[in-house]
């Protein structure tokens, strides 16, 4: 009986600090996956000659991105919303974004979000287009 | 008689093509009396683009006017930037007059319109504007500017002014 008590005592032990490694090491793999993601990276987007460079951008979410004036006139970088979209319906299913005006010479910055909107334009000379990408 | 538009643009396009073949050439002018068309030029602009604001509720036709004024100023402020550093002042000439004069006349025009009738009025001179002032710099001012760094914002101010003028021809589909 002694022999079943310990028994039982050893594989409940067993068993307990199974448990629980399996939870640290859930943890720890977690806590690496966050650390991992809060490395944003940075991106610089240059306006010159009404073009954004480059057109097309590879990000992550959660990455800051700059765009750089270089132009004499002031520009933006604006989410374009799709005709017939509804502010209301734009807000909820996408993040409607835009730097504002970028005075010739200054930068702007925005973060990347998971539900942005990918395309943008410039509010002040809609042929100016460009996209992100989220990788 | 009252000038129409058209007549009043050609007027302009035809003193400009008349100036060429006299001594007094938009060619022949210096640095610093092209700069001061440069100016008077996008004052013009800016003259236009308040009307516009002031008398069209046309939401694209009141966009490309803030943008014409916000532009427009900027280049300006560049412009001026530029002659303070080199310690020089714009010079008046033959060229600015003439657009000045046919610019008084465009905008009595424009202020005895309204409505549908000012947007289409407003959007045809835009365009024609541009493309004349487009090809004077292009072809008549930066081959023959002296300065490199003058030639250089006039390089850079082309860039804008046919942006400009791609819109203006959007605006003009817009309005009809």
């Amino acid at each position: 009986m002694i022999k079943e008590i310990w028994s039982d005592a050893v594989c409940r032990t067993l068993l307990t600090a199974w448990s629980l490694t399996l939870v640290v090491a859930t943890m720890l793999v977690v806590l690496a996956s966050r650390s991992t993601y809060a490395e944003a990276a940075e991106h610089v987007i240059d306006i010159k000659s009404f073009v954004y460079n480059p057109e097309i951008l590879e990000i992550r979410v959660g990455d800051r991105i700059t765009w750089t004036n270089s132009d004499f006139v002031s520009h933006t970088a604006t989410a374009v919303v799709v005709d017939g979209q509804s502010d209301s319906v734009a807000t909820q299913e996408h993040s409607v974004w835009t730097t504002g005006e970028i005075l010739a010479g200054e930068k702007k910055t925005i973060v990347a979000t998971e539900s942005m909107i990918l395309e943008y334009f410039c509010r002040y000379h809609t042929a100016m287009k460009a996209s992100l990408l989220i990788k | 008689m009252k000038l129409d538009l058209k007549t009043l643009t050609f007027m302009g396009a035809a003193l400009l093509a008349a100036c060429t073949s006299s001594a007094q050439s938009p060619e022949e002018l210096n640095d610093l009396e092209i700069a001061h068309v440069a100016y008077i030029a996008d004052n013009i602009d800016i003259q236009y683009a308040h009307l516009a604001l002031a008398l069209s509720e046309n939401s694209t036709v009141r966009e490309f006017a803030e943008t014409m004024v916000r532009d427009h100023n900027g280049v300006n402020a560049q412009a001026l930037a530029l002659l303070e550093k080199l310690g020089a002042q714009p010079q008046n000439n033959f060229l600015s007059e003439s657009l000045q004069a046919n610019a008084k006349g465009i905008v009595d025009n424009l202020t005895s319109l309204r409505g549908a009738d000012f947007d289409r009025a407003y959007a045809q001179n835009e365009l024609a504007y541009h493309q004349a002032v487009n090809d004077l710099v292009e072809n008549a001012f930066i081959p023959n500017i002296e300065n490199a760094e003058v030639k250089a914002l006039f390089e850079a101010g082309l860039e804008i002014f046919k942006a400009h003028e791609a819109a203006a021809e959007l605006m003009v589909a817009a309005v009809k």
